[in-house]
Order: structure tokens, then sequence, then C-alpha cells
């Protein structure tokens, strides 16, 4: 009685599984293609240099919203207000912090506050004070009553006067190099509405005077799979929807946005989980109904290092806060599936976002479980379960391989050979437990989508040794077997 | 009184291309300096600065961690306020806001790059004369740190 | 930011082998779907398995041992590269200075054909230094054949060959090399002509000057108004002209036909480079249809820091421009007529509809003189908007003219 549906399941699988990853081999060659044509030829090093030193950049505005962050706040400010960019400011957004964030901050930079005359172009939460840093006359700080990390950052939006905003959590260590490079971008395109960076894993790495001087090898194996994960994703994943002009996702930790452009779009989303993913899909929501030539794109150049979870519960809660937001995002405009006004977009990256990332721990955990009942009831021949099982592992090890192989090109890169064999291991071993404990977290986060709405959860921070950086947003694709 | 002869000036080169540094030693080199020290790692130049005492600091804007102006913020603390310590900047930033925030931050010249040998070498010469009429018009500081 | 060599192998490789695994894969999805109407899984679909089985393993140890063997061999290329660019490097400086006779360089005659790290040591030189030692190095690119071999590939169909022989003929700045790279803004594609025109202008700046539109700067004028560039994009390479750029901005304005892209470009340069013997030509655009470029117009006046006398009446007029911008930027222009004049025109601007042309009119109040300060004073306690003395406030306590505490009582509300 069973066998019909349990058949054509099976059949639904195995086109599922052969189409997935049939297009996630062309996504990574794609996406290798445009790394190594396009940026790696196009972006030339040399260049820039010669124009890093002239007048060259657009001013920014970094936003940084803040909740109880009182053990790293003063640190990450201070560090943010030490970048060698020729102009620019920087506005903290306190949420409503419950602890002694504010009298932190008043104390180390001599703020005083100030009556503040500002623009109200986005509707937030109540502002209690504002205040001016007496020594650091580009440091605003803001005061408001609890909203949610979107409506500090509309908040923040609403005071800022530059023609360009970073919003980034307050433990990315940005390079001030980095936003010259991003601002560049902004210079030689005028249609181009944001950009995201790189974000690769700071842990391990020798930091000196606020840079990256060195990179090592991190102790844990968990560390370890997430440089090829972060790796897989920004250099085939976004490379090759950028290059599609299809990208959906700019990562919180650093992106680069016109301001007037999302001013128009109507600011943050308040209530959603992943508002910069969110921010991304309305923006090109809102030109492409307008009919507006525009651009997002991705670029290798500027990176940004960002403490990774060293914890199984933490890094639990991140994938399952991204998988969440995915979720939530493409719910929330689910009018752009298969809808042909949206171009490529709806046509191509919305569909495979829906059925291939956010549909797809489901549809791997019943693969799993299929095959494991269909061996134990004789259904399916033992023996071609477990060949088939060990298919998936060994394509899932080449994908990761392939990770591992784009590291090396890299200028920067893990120097040392013995760092390259560790890191050809974790690709293999990767395969199996990691990405499978990652797969029922990501499936649990699926169900959870109606219930948890728009929650951060909470973080561990532990200061200078912060454990875990609220990128909110799935900064990751992560992938498949 | 001892006569102090420019060309035994110490002078301290700091910028992060190690191409410019060799430039500029050997220059110096050839046109008779030969007290010079420099390095291409700008967060040395501090620690340099207080074991080297230089007469003259060539220095780069435009470096990766620490730049020249903050460079130039952590010497003001070393540099006695009656002391006449030449700060040459070296870059290829023409903007008239950068040479005036540079100026103001203690810099005494600045020269741009690509630069012209000759005219570098007066400019250095100059301060370097005007330093050591400084020193010879404060005995009390020339019988200290300046003799051989 | 990525290594250029052995990448297009990786990538042929890895294309090579997920395109083999997909036909692999699609192969036992219809051996499997045929099998499976025929009953459990068949002999032939278990073979196909283990034939997939068996080549994903070996692709994986294929790659695997490429990577690692391509690890090894970059870290010893990339520390030889970096010995020879300093083996280059001093005996370059060494022609360069006429420290060492050409022929003494090195143990062996010169190659022919320079190396690659020697090449690019000449070219990191010539970043740094100019006049006669310049020229020597530019001599050593000639004798050896390195400008024809770079021109030869600014000509040439590939376009990675074409971008870095512009990018290295924008660090040398040969003179020979310049009507090509004019000719390059034409090109279709826009990271060619972005890269070109950086390095023409950077060229020209090194140029002997020739007056007349047949010399170098008229040339370079007459290509960049005919080019199709991003405003950003012109404006850094009328930055990168140096002490050339007065001269061509000036050729600029006075071009009859001069699109309106251009011309805003030039505005913003002429402020930004701070030609403030120009401000004549740059006030006659302040009365320009397009309000874009009569707010650049003022803009660049406000940065020269100086209003024309023939340019005091469009001003004022501006102050009551119809578009917010223009009237920002009028008002803070404003700040260099003389008090008596602007004050009165100015005060207005405080009750603005529009939060930035507030705060224009109140910075520049504050900026002219104690009789502006006072008019500010005055306006933050007895404006009839709200609005208006909020600004008035804020802008007084931007200037120091108000202490924080005095401010909210100043301000009347709590």
């Amino acid at each position: 009685m069973w066998s019909a549906p349990l058949t054509i399941y099976q059949y639904v699988l195995l086109i599922y599984f052969s189409g997935l990853n049939l297009l996630y081999a062309l996504f990574c060659c794609v996406g290798l293609r445009a790394l190594v044509i396009v940026f790696a030829r196009e972006f030339s090093q040399g260049s820039l240099r010669d124009l890093l030193e002239r007048d060259v950049y657009k001013p920014v505005s970094i936003l940084v919203p803040a909740f109880d962050e009182e053990v790293s706040i003063v640190g990450s400010v201070r560090s943010l207000l030490a970048l060698q960019f020729p102009e620019f400011e920087v506005i903290v957004v306190s949420d409503g912090s419950t602890d002694q964030t504010m009298a932190r901050l008043v104390d180390a930079f001599a703020l005083a506050e100030q009556p503040w005359a500002s623009r109200q172009d986005l509707p937030t939460a109540p502002v209690r004070h504002t205040f001016r840093s007496l020594t650091h006359p580009n440091l605003v700080v803001v005061d408001k009553e609890n909203g949610g990390k979107a409506d500090a950052l509309n908040a923040g939006l609403n005071l800022a006067r530059y023609p360009l905003f970073a919003a980034v959590d307050a433990d990315s260590m940005l390079d001030a190099e980095a936003i010259l490079r991003a601002t560049r971008l902004f210079v030689e395109d005028e249609t181009l509405v944001a950009v995201g960076g790189t974000i690769r894993p700071l842990n391990g790495a020798v930091v000196r005077d606020g840079r990256v001087t060195e990179l090592a090898m991190p102790k844990r194996w968990l560390e370890r799979f997430q440089i090829l994960e972060y790796a897989r994703a920004f250099f085939t994943g976004r490379a090759g929807w950028s290059h599609f002009k299809s990208l959906l996702i700019i990562s919180g930790a650093f992106g680069l946005f016109r301001r007037t452009a999302v001013l128009e779009a109507g600011g943050f989303l308040v209530g959603t989980v992943s508002e910069d993913m969110e921010l991304v899909v309305r923006l090109h929501k809102h030109f492409l109904r307008k009919g507006q030539p525009y651009n997002i794109r991705f670029t290798p150049d500027p990176i940004c290092w960002t403490e990774v979870p060293t914890d199984l519960k933490t890094l639990r809660r991140q994938r399952n806060r991204w998988h969440r937001g995915l979720c939530e995002t493409l719910w929330k405009h689910r009018d752009m599936l298969f809808n042909p006004r949206y171009g490529r977009l709806g046509m191509v990256a919305v569909p495979y976002f829906w059925f291939f990332e956010a549909l797809s721990p489901l549809v791997e955990v019943s693969g799993y479980v299929i095959v494991v009942v269909g061996a134990l009831t004789g259904f399916v021949s033992p023996r071609f379960a477990l060949l088939f099982v060990l298919l998936a592992v060994l394509y899932g090890m080449l994908l990761s391989q392939l990770a591992a192989g784009v590291e090396t090109f890299l200028s920067t890169r893990y120097p040392r050979m013995r760092d390259r064999i560790v890191l050809l291991v974790a690709a293999f071993i990767e395969f199996v437990g990691y990405r499978q404990f990652l797969v029922f977290e990501r499936t649990l986060a699926t169900f959870q989508v109606p219930f948890k709405r728009g929650q951060w959860g909470k973080m561990r921070r532990q200061g200078a040794a912060a454990v875990a950086t609220p990128v909110d947003g799935p900064a990751v694709t992560a992938p498949r077997p | 009184m001892e006569t102090l002869r420019p060309k035994d000036a110490r002078i301290l080169v700091v910028d992060d291309e190690r191409v410019n540094v060799v430039l500029l030693e050997r220059i110096l080199e050839q046109d008779g300096y030969t007290n010079v020290r420099s390095t291409t790692k700008s967060e040395q130049a501090v620690a340099l600065y207080d074991e080297f005492e230089p007469d003259l600091i060539l220095l780069d804007l435009h470096m990766p961690g620490l730049d020249g102006f903050a460079v130039m913020e952590r010497l003001e603390d070393r540099i006695a306020s009656d002391t006449f310590l030449p700060i040459l900047i070296l870059t290829a930033d023409i903007r008239p806001e950068v040479k005036r925030r540079a100026l103001s931050a203690g810099a005494k010249d600045f020269v741009t790059k690509p630069f012209d040998r000759t005219e570098v070498l007066l400019r250095i010469q100059n301060l370097l004369e005007t330093r050591f009429l400084h020193l010879r018009l404060r005995p009390e500081l020339a019988s200290e740190g300046q003799a051989t | 930011m990525w290594r250029r060599y052995g990448d297009a192998i990786y990538t042929l490789v890895t294309f090579a082998v997920f395109g083999f695994e997909t036909i692999a894969l699609g192969v036992l999805s219809i051996s499997f779907l045929l099998g499976r109407t025929s009953g459990i899984a068949s002999t032939p679909v278990e073979g196909v398995l283990l034939a997939t089985l068996t080549s994903t393993a070996s692709a994986l140890a294929l790659l695997g041992f490429f990577l690692l063997g391509y690890h090894f061999t970059s870290s010893l290329r990339d520390r030889w590269h970096v010995e020879q660019l300093d083996v280059w490097t001093e005996r370059w400086i060494g022609l360069a200075l006429e420290d060492t006779p050409a022929e003494q360089i090195a143990d062996s005659p010169m190659p022919r054909r320079l190396p690659r790290a020697a090449v690019d040591a000449v070219l990191s030189l010539l970043e740094v230094v100019k006049g006669d030692e310049g020229d020597r190095l530019k001599a050593v690119l000639a004798r050896h054949g390195v400008d024809r071999l770079l021109l030869r590939h600014l000509r040439s169909g590939h376009l990675t060959a074409r971008l870095d022989a512009i990018e290295s003929l924008g660090k040398a700045r040969l003179p020979q090399a310049f009507d090509a790279l004019l000719s390059l803004l034409e090109h279709p594609k826009p990271v060619v002509r972005r890269m070109a025109v950086r390095a023409a202008a950077g060229t020209l700046a090194t140029m002997t000057p020739e007056p007349g539109p047949e010399g170098p700067g008229g040339r370079f004028t007459q290509a960049l108004k005919g080019a199709s560039l991003q405003s950003g994009v012109a404006q850094e390479s009328l930055l990168l002209l140096e002490t050339r750029a007065g001269a061509v901005l000036r050729d600029l304005l006075a071009e009859p036909d001069l699109g309106d892209r251009l011309r805003w470009v030039v505005l913003e340069t002429t402020g930004r480079l701070g030609l403030a013997d120009m401000a004549g030509e740059v006030a006659s655009s302040t009365t320009h249809p397009d309000p874009e470029l009569r707010a650049a117009a003022f803009r660049a006046l406000h940065r020269l820091g100086s209003v024309p006398e023939d340019a005091q009446a469009s001003l004022l007029d501006a102050l009551k421009d119809e578009v917010d911008f223009v009237r920002v930027q009028a008002s803070h222009a404003a700040a260099f007529l003389p008090a008596e004049v602007a004050l009165p025109a100015l005060e207005p601007g405080l009750g603005d509809d529009s939060w930035w042309v507030r705060r224009a009119a109140a910075a520049a109040m504050a900026r002219l003189g104690d009789d502006g300060v006072a008019t500010v004073r005055r306006a933050a306690e007895t404006h009839p908007d709200q609005a208006a003395r909020e600004m008035a406030v804020q802008i007084l306590l931007e200037a120091g003219a108000l202490d924080p505490a005095a401010a909210r009582l100043v301000k009347g509300v709590a």
C-alpha cells in the first residue's frame, strides 16, 4: 500500500538530489569563473593604490546598533573611530539597553547631550536622548527605547548625514581600506545601490593594531569547518549570483548602502529576524518595479573579519536564526516567486532559494529517513542504500574541496602547508557529522518559523574573547550533498 | 663648541613600501649621509625614535595600521615643545586639506611622490641646517644629545 | 588579492570534474528510474553507482593532490618573486642614481627581454621618483622594448593583457603611450575606458606642456569630452592630472558644447582642487537651467571660498530657488558674501521647509562673524518656528558658541 507513494517520493528525491547537485555544481563553477575572470583580472590591486591616496571616496556613516553590550561597546567604538578613513561618522544606537552600555559610552567618550534637530525620515520607537562626543566630533550616540535591531538602524539612518552608510556589528573588524575600496565602487558606478563584502573567520588569526597580520589555523574543528563554509559561500556562491545581477544576500556584518536608495525603499523592516536580507530583497523589488537601472553587487575584495562561534550551542542558535530569517524573508516576498516581472530574480534566484535553500533541509532529512527505513524494511537493498549515501557524501566532499581550493588561490591565505592539509581533511570530515548536524538544526528552524518571529536570541559575550557575532541574516549559503 | 656637520645627522625613514625605503636610503647614502635608519613597519617608528633619536624623520602618510598622522600624534608627546624636530612628509596625496592637516599635525615640510631627487635632498639639507642652527642656539641641549 | 597563475587550470579541471560528475549522476538517475520500473535495484544500476563512486573518489584525490602541489609551488614562487624584486630594485636604483654604470649592473649581460620582476621593479620605482632619475628608468624600459611590448598588448584582443598593459603604462607614464591610451577612451568595455583614462591622466601629468588644442592637454580635453564615463571616474582622472588640472579644467569650461555631466564634474573638481582663480568661470554656471549644475557651481564657490561680484545677484536669487538642494548650496556659498548683504538674505532660510536648507542657512550665518552669531542667537530665542529655533541652537552648539547646559534652557523644552 505504501509502495506507490514511496516509490514516487523516491523518484522525487532522486530528481531533487540530482537537480540540486547539478545546479549547485554549475553554480560553484560559474562563481569560480566569475571570480577568476571578472574579479581577479579586472580588479587590479596596483592601480587602486594610487587612487586610494586621492580624493576618491564618498563619506560614510557607520551605524552601530547595540543592545546590552556593556562589555565590548567601548572597545568596538574605539576601533571604529580609529579607522583611517578620510570622512566618516559613527552613530551608535543603544536600543533600550538595560545594562551599563550608555554609562560606559558617556564616560569613555565625554558625551554631551544635545537637543537634536533631526529629520524623521523613518518612524522609530521614541528616542530618549541624543549625545555628541566632545572628544570625537564624528561620534554620535543615540539612546532610544527598545524596538529591535531594524528599528535601531532606522533611528541611526534618521541621523545619518552622508550619502553612504554601513550597518556593522560591534564585533566585526573593519579594515579602513576595505571601506575605501567599497566606496570606490559607488564612485565608479552611479547606479550602485548596495555592496556586500566578503566575510572571513577571524578565529586563529594574528591581529595587530586592528589589522590581520597573519593567518593561522584555529584549533577547533568547528572553526575549521566554518572557514570552508564561508569560503564556499562567498567566493563561489555570492560571486556567482552577483555576476548574474541576482544577489539576494548582503551580509549584515559588512554591507555598504546608498542612503537615499534605502530611504526610498522604506528603511529596514522592523520585526524580522534578518533585516539585512529583507532589505536587499526589497531594494531589488523597489527598483525593478520602478523600472530604474540599479545594481546590487558583491565584491570579494574588501574583507571583513569576524569571530565565528566556537561552541555548538552558539553555532546552533546562529544557524537557526539565519534559517528562520531566510524563510521569513522568502515568505514575505513570496509574490516574487516565478514572477516574470522580477526578471532573473523572480524566475531563477528566488526559486533557487525557496527549493534549494529554504526547503532543502527538509528534503535532505526525509532523504536520510527514507534511505534508512527503506534499508531496514528491505524496500531498498541495504547495499544500494549504503552506496547511495556514500555517493552523496563523496559528492559533498567534492564541493567542500572546491572551497578549500578557492582559499588556496587567495593572496591572504593560510600560509603553512600543514594548514592546507588540515583544510583538505576538514573538507572530508565536514560531510560526516558537521553537515548533518546543521541540516538537523535548520530543519528544526523551518518548523519554528511561525513561532519565533523576529527573535534575536541571546548572545553570550565574553569581552575580548567574544563568543559570537550577531550576524543577523544568512551570511552563508550552507552546502549540499 | 662642536661643529655639527649636517651630514652626520641621524635620519629616520618610515614608509611601508620597501622600494621607497631602499631608494631613499641610497639617495641619502650617495649624498653623504652616513647615519640613516629605516623601517617599513610604522608601529616601530616610535620605538625607533626613542632608540635612535633622529635629527630628521622622513615619513609616509598612507600606511596600513598606524598611518603618518597617527605616528606624528604619538611622537608629539615625546618631542619637547622647544625642540625643532623636522618631519618631512612624502606622499602621493596632493589634496590641499591633507597638506594642511599634515603641517598642522607637526610636519615641517611636504614632498609629493613621485619626487625629484635634487629637490628632496635640498629640502632635507635645509631642514637639517635649521635643526642644527636651533641646536647651536640651545647649548645645553647640544652638549647633551648630539655629540658624536 | 588573487593568484593569477594556475587558477585558469584549476577552473578548467573543476569544470571537467563537475561536468563528468553531472553526466554520471544523469546516467545514474536514468538507469535508476528505468531499473525501478522493472523491479528492485537491479545490478546494472548498482554497477553505475559503483562506477560513479569510484570516479568521484578519484576526482577527490586528483583535486586534493593538485591543491597541495599548487600550494607548495606557489609558496616557492612567491618567495622567489619577492627575492627577485629586491635584487632588481637594487640594480635599478643603482642605475637611476648613476651609482653603477649600466654595463656593470648585472654579472652577466642584461637579458634582451626583461623578466617580470625586473619590469615590476622599474614600474614601482617610477611611481616614486621622477626627474632625471625617472627619465633614466624610462630609458631602460625603452631600451628593452618593454614600452613596445606594452603598446602591442594595448591593441591586442585579450582583455587581461590589455588591462595589465594599461595599468603598467599608467605607472610608467610613458609619453609615447599617451595617444594610444586616449584612443581607448572609445572602447566598448567600461572597465577599459576607466583604466585608460586614469593612465592617460597620470601620463599627461608628467608630459611637457604644449599649449593649444594640438598639444597633449588639448587632445586629452577633446577625448574626455567625447568619452562616455561615469562622473566619478572622470573626476578621478582630473584629480590625477595634478598640476595640469587647472589648464584642462579651464579648457573644458571654455568648450561651447560641454555636456552637462562633464560640466558637473568640472565644477566639482575645481572646487576640490581649490583653484581659486577659476571662481569667475565657475560663477557663470550659477545661472544654468539644470538645478544640479547650479548647485554644483555654488558648492564649488563655497569650496573656493569666494563669490565674484557679478555672481552675487544670482546667489541671492538662488536662495529662493524652487529646488531645495540649490538653496542649500547657495546658502553655504553665502558665507563668503559681505555680512550686511548675506545676513538678511539668509534669515528666511531658517524657516525653510527643508531640514537641510535650515541647517545650511544657520551654519552660514554663524560663519559671518560676530554679527552672524548674534543673529543666530537671536533666532534661537525668538524665531516663531520651533524647528528654526532648534536648528539655531544646534548650530551654535557645533560652533562652540553655546554651552550644552544652556542649550536646553534656550530651547525652552526640557
